[in-house]
């Protein structure tokens, strides 16, 4: 339970810090993982094989 | 854009311009409104992509790519996001002074979307202290959304 709240307490500072950046310093943060959000979103390109029906012969 | 009189006006919105309130929120694109000589034209953008063409920017969907953003050209659709283009901060980003829509507003044009993820908008934005739900009330009842935000405080905020 201790871990628990020194884990969110330690959560609420690190957001509370990242609100006071300057905001250039917020953009450019977000600017930084841009691209990993863009993936995050995106659904995969690739195309997923359905899975194969038991194999009945044996 | 201004200056060429492409535009009559802009503002940023969105999560970018929240993010001058808040902690940094994600987002893959750059929102801002803007005001037109011709808004009741039919190709309302053309001009703003005629000239960023001719500038060598390109087109993405449908944001223009200005550096490491897309960009995506708003023009204002009521009498609310008019007076947040017109009344909007002059803040500095590294050097450039750019127009950024005030908290009230951007939570007032939130709030109007009816949206989750303007809801949480609104929330992100009264956490951060630059705004009290007072001031969202006042603006809200003068753009017709007082039932809008009374909902809104019965839900997220009257525990």
């Amino acid at each position: 339970m201790n871990d628990h709240r020194e884990i969110l307490r330690k959560q609420a500072e690190w957001q509370r810090a990242q609100a006071d950046l300057s905001w250039p310093a917020k953009v450019r943060w977000v600017e930084a993982v841009r691209e990993s959000i863009v993936r995050l979103r995106c659904p995969p390109t690739h195309a997923v094989e359905p899975p194969r029906p038991p194999d009945e012969s044996g | 854009m201004l200056d060429a009189g492409v535009i009559t006006n802009y503002a940023l919105f969105g999560a970018i311009a929240q993010m001058l309130y808040t902690a940094p929120v994600a987002t893959i694109d750059a929102d801002v409104l803007v005001g037109l000589q011709s808004p009741d034209r039919l190709d309302v953008l053309a001009p703003i992509y005629r000239f960023c063409h001719d500038r060598g920017l390109e087109v993405e969907g449908e944001t223009i790519r200005v550096g490491a953003w897309p960009v995506q050209f708003v023009p204002t659709f009521n009498s609310l996001t008019a007076e947040a283009m017109e009344r909007a901060d002059t803040t500095d980003f590294e050097g450039v002074n750019l127009r950024v829509v005030r908290a009230n507003y951007l939570a007032v044009i939130a709030l109007s979307t009816g949206r989750a993820k303007g809801f949480a908008r609104i929330l992100a934005l009264l956490e951060s202290t630059h705004l009290t739900r007072d001031q969202i009330a006042t603006l809200a009842g003068r753009f017709g959304l007082a039932q809008a935000w009374a909902r809104f405080e019965d839900r997220f905020l009257d525990e």
